[in-house]
């Protein structure tokens, strides 16, 4: 099987704690990919990220070099010395100049991280479990972003996580000059709009039917009366693929860490709320353009040879909604969250071992979901459509003179 | 020059009447132009219903006070109105309106904004040059009475608004932060602070931004337990010091009671030095 590493590429040569090859550093299913939290089939993963900043030195944006090196290198060191405090026992440290583009690319594809993180490897890192459920970015924006990833609606299991190895990391670097605080703002960012609590929690809702049936931009905006927003995942600049929108906190400062989490939690389940009613509805409102939709998406999934990324994460989207409305089974929930990473252009690359063209890249995408979309089935429910029928449309009838028995497009008679 | 009738007040009103080759000219002041005006004005209308082909001289001034009358009654009720509206509006107040927004970029007005709005007041000045020359002599007349208003309000706009004395201004554009050396501007345009202490350089200013932007300025929700500790000692130390100016203050007065004057000066330099000791964090 072609997605596990390819024997005789070599690991890089490096030290004894853990700078490992990233395809060996994370298992092939996260934990959010697994079943946990709830509105599983709404919301599929709940993350909550911390913004600190070490007072001594100058944020990312304008250190030097040497600061950012002794930044990431103070990091590690307080880990390697918080080894034992809860989640940190398993964690890898990942300096980005030991990694390529495509590794460091495939922390995106992986959900960890964001596009200017891994542009810069001069000084970058990230540390993480192996089953990236709590990584920290080292360097991007602030100096550390802690952030867990956990799977359904769980905001507040994952601040608890990331809030013990705030603590374990405060007291570490007490003792190095500290973290940067004020009484008025709270905890100092490098963007004023993170400062206060430096908390970003968000939910990754999958809402195909609110987008179906046109009501999203409705939901866009009771979040955002709520002081929330909800934008796309994949892509910057709210783009969407594959019906995968992110709810998260707008104000950081002035409330407080559990308002925040309160606030989102509730608007998130609120949402799922509008996404159950517009998917009860879609097999009457929308039969045929929702049955259009699936069709296609499982017609090219089962029989294409090639498909691009964008594509093929829409089509997934659309098995997984008729999963959801009992029109299709075959697949569980975790299948389609591993597939959904699976197909992306960086993680494949990186599983694949070697440099492979796009062309390439398209082909193989359309064999690793070969044999899972071979056990998907249609049901009975599907092919009906319910609603009004078109009526027939008598055919036309048949001339007599001109037909011949050999119907061909190449005709005999050269008077014709 | 005084008043042609009644010699005692100064001249105001100058009439030069132009009928065929014929020019007379009248130097009078308000008063008496204005009495001359009506007292013809009633005579000519009572004697005969009919217009006069010619209007009057007095006639003609009187229209024209009239006029006056109505055209500075117009600026003065508008003045109250909107004063940031129309030709009241300065160089100076475009340049506070600008710097009044300290952060947010999409809210600053482009070149072109500003280009724009330069324009539409050298619009209104065209319009201004081809006024009959009465009407537009009335019309400075009335804005040279309305100035005084205009500026007073002025002054008041400058005193409450922070940023809006130019002194100071110039002084938070020149600031650096002593750490990282960018400026509020840098700041500004990166959207990102340089260091943690940029925080305290320019504390007023990300005071306002987080009054816009955020749900308030100032943070509730976790503390790192190091400040926290700190704190904990200054209230800590506060409360000492506090506890010992009373019982000092308490040993003072019996002192003075007692008239034990010696212990009584020692103590209050004691009391002194206490005072003065100031516990803050660094």
């Amino acid at each position: 099987m072609f997605y596990f590493p390819v024997p005789d590429l070599q690991p890089p040569a490096s030290e004894s704690m853990s700078f490992p090859f990233i395809p060996t550093a994370f298992e092939r299913t996260a934990k959010w990919m697994r079943r946990g939290g709830r509105e599983s089939d709404i919301a599929l993963s709940s993350r909550v990220r911390l913004a600190r900043n070490l007072k001594r030195y100058e944020f990312p944006h304008h250190a030097s070099p040497q600061e950012l090196l002794t930044v990431r290198h103070k990091t590690f060191q307080a880990l390697e010395f918080n080894q034992g405090t809860a989640g940190l026992n398993e964690i890898k440290l990942l300096p980005f100049e030991e990694f390529t583009g495509w590794e460091r690319q495939s922390l995106i594809d992986r959900y960890l991280t964001s596009r200017e993180h891994v542009g810069e490897e001069l000084a970058r890192g990230l540390a993480a479990t192996p089953d990236a459920s709590l990584s920290i970015l080292i360097n991007e924006e602030d100096h550390l972003r802690l952030q867990s990833l956990l799977p359904g609606l769980q905001l507040v299991p994952a601040f608890d996580l990331v809030d013990h190895v705030d603590d374990a990391l405060e007291s570490y670097f007490d003792a190095h000059g500290g973290l940067a605080y004020s009484q008025e703002f709270g905890y100092l960012t490098a963007c004023p709009t993170n400062a206060g609590t430096g908390m970003r929690a968000s939910v990754m809702l999958h809402l195909p039917a609110l987008e179906i049936s046109e009501k999203i931009e409705r939901a866009r905006k009771w979040a955002e009366g709520k002081g929330l927003t909800l934008r796309g995942t994949f892509g910057e600049g709210s783009k969407v693929w594959g019906h995968l929108h992110q709810l998260s906190n707008q104000v950081t400062l002035g409330l407080d860490e559990a308002e925040i989490l309160m606030d989102v939690e509730n608007a998130a389940q609120e949402i799922c709320t509008m996404e159950r009613q517009a998917r009860a509805a879609l097999p009457t409102r929308h039969s045929i353009e929702t049955r259009d939709r699936i069709g296609r998406a499982y017609g090219a999934l089962r029989y294409a040879r090639r498909m691009g990324c964008r594509e093929a994460t829409e089509c997934l989207s659309l098995m997984r909604l008729a999963h959801e409305i009992n029109w299709a089974k075959g697949l569980n929930r975790q299948r389609f969250n591993e597939l959904m990473v699976w197909i992306r252009p960086a993680y494949l690359q990186v599983m694949h071992g070697r440099a492979i063209s796009g062309t390439e890249r398209d082909t193989l995408r359309c064999e690793l979901l070969g044999p899972h979309i071979a056990k998907i089935k249609l049901e009975a429910a599907f092919s009906v459509a319910s609603g009004t029928r078109p009526r027939r449309v008598e055919a036309p009838e048949a001339k007599t003179e001109n037909t011949s028995d050999d119907d061909s497009l190449h005709s005999k008679n050269e008077d014709e | 020059m005084f008043c042609e009738s009644c010699n005692e007040h100064p001249a105001t009103v100058f009439i030069s009447q132009i009928i065929g080759n014929e020019v007379t000219q009248f130097r009078l002041c308000e008063t008496c132009a204005r009495q001359r005006a009506e007292a013809n004005y009633q005579a000519n209308h009572n004697e005969s219903g009919a217009e006069n082909s010619e209007a009057s001289l007095e006639e003609v001034v009187f229209g024209l006070f009239e006029e006056i009358e109505h055209r500075s009654d117009f600026f003065s009720r508008h003045e109250e109105e909107d004063s940031d509206e129309g030709n009241g509006f300065s160089m100076n107040e475009v340049f506070m309106e600008l710097q009044s927004h300290p952060f947010n970029d999409d809210e600053f007005p482009s070149d072109e904004e500003l280009a724009d709005d330069l324009d539409e007041m050298d619009d209104l000045d065209e319009d201004f040059d081809n006024l009959p020359p009465e009407l537009a002599a009335a019309l400075d007349a009335a804005n040279d009475s309305a100035d005084d208003v205009f500026n007073a309000s002025l002054d008041e706009i400058i005193k409450s608004n922070p940023f809006g004395d130019t002194s100071e201004r110039r002084e938070i554009a020149a600031r650096r932060c002593p750490k990282c050396s960018i400026t509020w501007d840098r700041l500004r345009q990166d959207g990102r602070a340089g260091c943690a202490h940029c925080y305290e350089t320019f504390a007023d200013q990300l005071h306002e931004v987080m009054q816009r932007v955020q749900h308030a300025p100032q943070h509730h929700g976790k503390k790192p337990r190091a400040a926290e500790k700190r704190r904990n000692r200054l209230e800590h130390l506060r409360a000492r010091r506090d506890h010992r100016l009373e019982m000092l203050n308490r040993r003072l007065d019996e002192a003075v009671r007692a008239e034990k004057y010696e212990e009584a000066a020692k103590l209050r330099d004691q009391i002194k030095m206490v005072s003065s000791t100031i516990i803050q964090e660094n």
